[in-house]
């Protein structure tokens, strides 16, 4: 009886505490943000020459600690790409010395027109991945935007050192060979499927001395590492599988006609000389992609939007939106149209993917768009913007209706560019873009913010994350180089954290401050905050040390019982006891 | 100091010449810009607006602090070369404060042909009133904003340390009991035989 009575004593206890651990463990994490968005940090803080000049960053957090928060950038005065990262939640923020390309490719700026300078993705272990163009002054020299080569950089200790990869090397091209790889579209890394890390880096790229009536159209490209991103696979067009199919060229060719064009767009008459490809329109050749983006899945399957181009095509196409799917590393692709062909397509977007939604998880696309998508504007105004999602939940195949994430009255014109998006392991997707609602007529523009915590199928109330807008007449912004970078963002279940360029400390007193591209560029971060945020070593390590407590614990106590067990029997042990309980067999 | 403002300026040139040269023909999206003789006056003054990148095919209508404002001053289409320079009145009897100058582009049919391109004028004078459209000039945030992220001791609480501990803990003692409790029901089961015979 006293074993029983012990025995269900701790039973009952175990059963109690398990109860409270699961209870107070299970509580839902925070769906909304604990408040506004932090205070503004200059990331850039100790550099005090009034002519720098920083593009905007991408961002990503370490998935093994969220204190450590890299961000890249170019900085226009040397031309070179650099690395930022803060240890501590970005409060403070620190320029690396080491830079994550070859010495021998040592610029990496690419330009115009919101473009995407150095994107970042973490693989495991925490290495991080750094893709970007690399050139060197004899590149520029052949003509037309040179040779424009490809790295990939990774660093196991966060920036403070780097491997560089070159991906694709073009340098010494002549002619019709020159190689003009840019811009950098993303970087995503598949930590789960491969023995090592699955790399992979979108960009295009065009053939500026290969001309008409024999011209290469602008082409997506994906070249894929499997060890880790020591070594790359050649490129991939990851458009061509699409214009293989000659109703996808059809269709394509019609659009022009097909489509009410916007004001002011007009049609061109070229010759058609024989033999070449204008006279024969027809043929995958004549088109491509650009602007590729790309994600990655939880099953070994990788996603890149890309947008249609054409050459040698009178009338030429209207741009439609593709995603093209991937399952093996890369080597193959399959092509699905995610948007019609339109005037309005901007031919500007980004790709995530997120868990939930479905059991393949759901694919975002966020991109920019012509406000005469939208349900309340069909007027057909050029230059007005506005940043549509799409969400698709069978692996890219089909995809929802768009949806305007701006949530500015569609009849104040206000424009939206350049959306960003991210999704955190939780599954919140957020999104950013540059919003012009809160710009009182200085040129300027802020940085705008909405998640979704259903996988896209509703979305937050907008989010004003910059505190004061941006003054774009300083700067190398839109209309003075049109060097338009985007918001950097990276999600972690506690937080979302923001980066853009930043002219707010511009010596407005200076006159070449006010010259054309003058002024100062920094960095600015800030956070929306929805969880408490910790400040230690890692999780999963101290989880480990709790669970051990507790096992030392249950130890403790199994030993504690044991001891007043053999007190009560006077010193019997556990194997006499059992041995006396075949004792009734003996009798029988 | 002159010769610092030369070398900045120069090297503001340099740099602007480099990006341009540099630069290649994409889409901007940031349509026409203009700018204003001043961007302070008085009611009833003549201020002059510059401009370019507009269509030529369209007419300009300049309107004051509204999309559907007040006409200021009308354009009239070719607009040469895509630039603006033409001249209009703060309207009589405004109120000092800040306005929002909208210059628009318009089909022969009246509709928008372009995105709304917005300009601040100053009031000056007595006190007036904001503008209608977007934040106040200064465009300042006023939300009170953390200074950093809201962090507790460590990333785990110590609180949720010591319910994993529980957890486990209990998890053993469970099991523990369990087994504890299984072993002596194999010891006494043949006691209550005994008992029967």
């Amino acid at each position: 009886m006293l074993k029983h009575r012990y025995g269900r004593r701790l039973a009952l206890v175990g059963v109690g505490l398990v109860a409270l651990a699961q209870g107070v463990a299970g509580a839902a994490p925070n769906k909304s943000p604990l408040g506004p968005p932090t205070q503004p940090i200059q990331a850039t803080k100790g550099d005090e020459d009034p002519l720098r000049t920083y593009s905007g960053p991408f961002m990503a957090v370490d998935p093994s600690n969220s204190n450590n928060i890299v961000a890249s950038t170019a900085d226009f005065r040397s031309r070179k790409c650099l690395l930022l990262r803060s240890g501590d939640g970005g409060s403070t923020w620190k320029n690396l010395d080491a830079v994550p390309a070859n010495a021998s490719y040592p610029s990496c700026i690419s330009n115009n027109s919101n473009v995407f300078q150095g994107p970042l993705a973490f693989g495991r272990n925490s290495t991080l991945y750094y893709g970007l163009a690399g050139w060197d002054i004899q590149d520029r020299a052949v003509g037309s935007g040179g040779n424009v080569n490809i790295l990939v950089a990774r660093s196991t200790d966060l920036g403070e050192t780097w491997q560089t990869a070159i991906v694709r090397n073009v340098r010494g091209n002549e002619g019709e060979k020159v190689e003009n790889n840019r811009p950098v579209g993303q970087i995503a890394v598949d930590s789960k499927s491969g023995k090592d890390d699955i790399v992979y880096i979108s960009w295009q790229y065009s053939t500026p001395f290969v001309t008409a009536p024999n011209a290469n159209p602008t082409r997506a490209v994906v070249a894929t590492s499997v060890d880790g991103g020591r070594t790359f696979g050649d490129p991939v067009d990851i458009a061509d599988p699409a214009w293989q199919n000659p109703a996808n060229r059809q269709k394509a060719m019609q659009s022009y006609t097909a489509t009410t064009l916007a004001p002011g767009v007009t049609t061109t008459t070229i010759a058609r000389p024989e033999g070449s490809r204008v006279a024969q329109p027809d043929q995958a050749a004549n088109f491509g992609g650009r602007n590729p983006a790309i994600t990655v899945d939880n099953k070994g399957h990788a996603y890149a939007l890309w947008f249609n181009t054409g050459a040698n095509l009178a009338p030429a196409v209207l741009t439609g939106e593709f995603v093209s799917v991937t399952s093996d590393n890369g080597k193959t692709w399959q092509a699905y149209q995610a948007g019609p062909y339109g005037p309005y397509t901007n031919g500007i977007g980004r790709i995530a993917w997120s868990p939930g939604g479905g059991p393949q998880g759901t694919v975002h696309i966020v991109s920019q768009v012509n406000t005469t998508v939208t349900p309340q504007n069909t007027s057909g105004i050029a230059s007005s913007a506005t940043i549509a999602h799409k969400m698709s939940t069978d692996g890219g195949k089909t995809w929802s209706e768009p949806k305007i994430l701006p949530d500015f009255d569609a009849k104040d014109m206000f424009v939206g560019v350049i959306p960003m998006i991210s999704v955190a392991p939780n599954g919140r997707v957020d999104v950013a873009w540059w919003d012009t609602r809160s710009d009182p007529g200085i040129r300027g523009n802020d940085v705008y913010y909405t998640y979704s915590n259903d996988d896209g199928k509703t979305w937050s109330k907008n989010t004003r994350v910059t505190d004061r807008t941006i003054d774009r007449k300083y700067g190398v912004w839109g209309n003075n180089f049109d060097m338009s970078s985007p918001v950097g963002i990276a999600s972690t279940n506690a937080y979302a954290v923001f980066g853009w360029d930043d002219t707010r400390n511009t010596d407005t007193s200076l006159a070449a401050n006010s010259g054309f591209g003058g002024g100062t560029t920094d960095i600015y971060t800030s956070a929306v905050q929805f969880e408490v945020f910790g400040a230690g070593t890692s999780s999963a390590v101290k989880v480990a040390l709790a669970a051990v407590v507790g096992v030392l614990v249950v130890g403790l106590i199994l030993l504690g019982v044991s001891v007043s067990s053999k007190r009560r029997t006077g010193g019997t042990t556990e194997k006499t006891k059992v041995t006396s309980g075949k004792e009734p067999a003996k009798v029988k | 100091m002159r010769q610092v403002r030369r070398w900045a300026i120069g090297g503001v040139t340099t740099a602007a010449a480099g990006v341009f040269m540099a630069a290649a023909a994409w889409a901007c999206v940031s349509g026409p810009v203009v700018n204003l003789s001043t961007i302070n006056a008085k009611a009833g003054q003549e201020v002059g607006i510059t401009g370019t990148g507009f269509q030529a095919a369209n007419q300009v209508q300049i309107r004051w602090n509204a999309l559907d404002g007040p006409v200021l001053t009308t354009v009239p289409a070719p607009i040469t070369g895509g630039t603006l320079d033409a001249k209009f009145t703060v309207p009589a009897g405004t109120k000092a404060g800040s306005y929002v100058v909208i210059v628009n582009q318009t089909k022969a049919d009246g509709s928008l042909s372009l995105s709304p391109i917005r300009a601040v004028m100053n009031v000056t004078g007595d006190a007036g009133s904001n503008p209608v459209l977007g934040a106040p000039a200064a465009s300042t945030d006023t939300a009170a904003r953390a200074n950093g992220l809201a962090r507790s001791d460590d990333s785990i609480s110590f609180g949720t340390l010591a319910l994993v501990a529980l957890g486990v803990g209990g998890v053993g003692m469970f099991l523990a009991g369990m087994a504890a409790l299984f072993a002596g029901r194999r010891g006494t089961s043949p006691a209550a035989a005994k008992a029967r015979s």
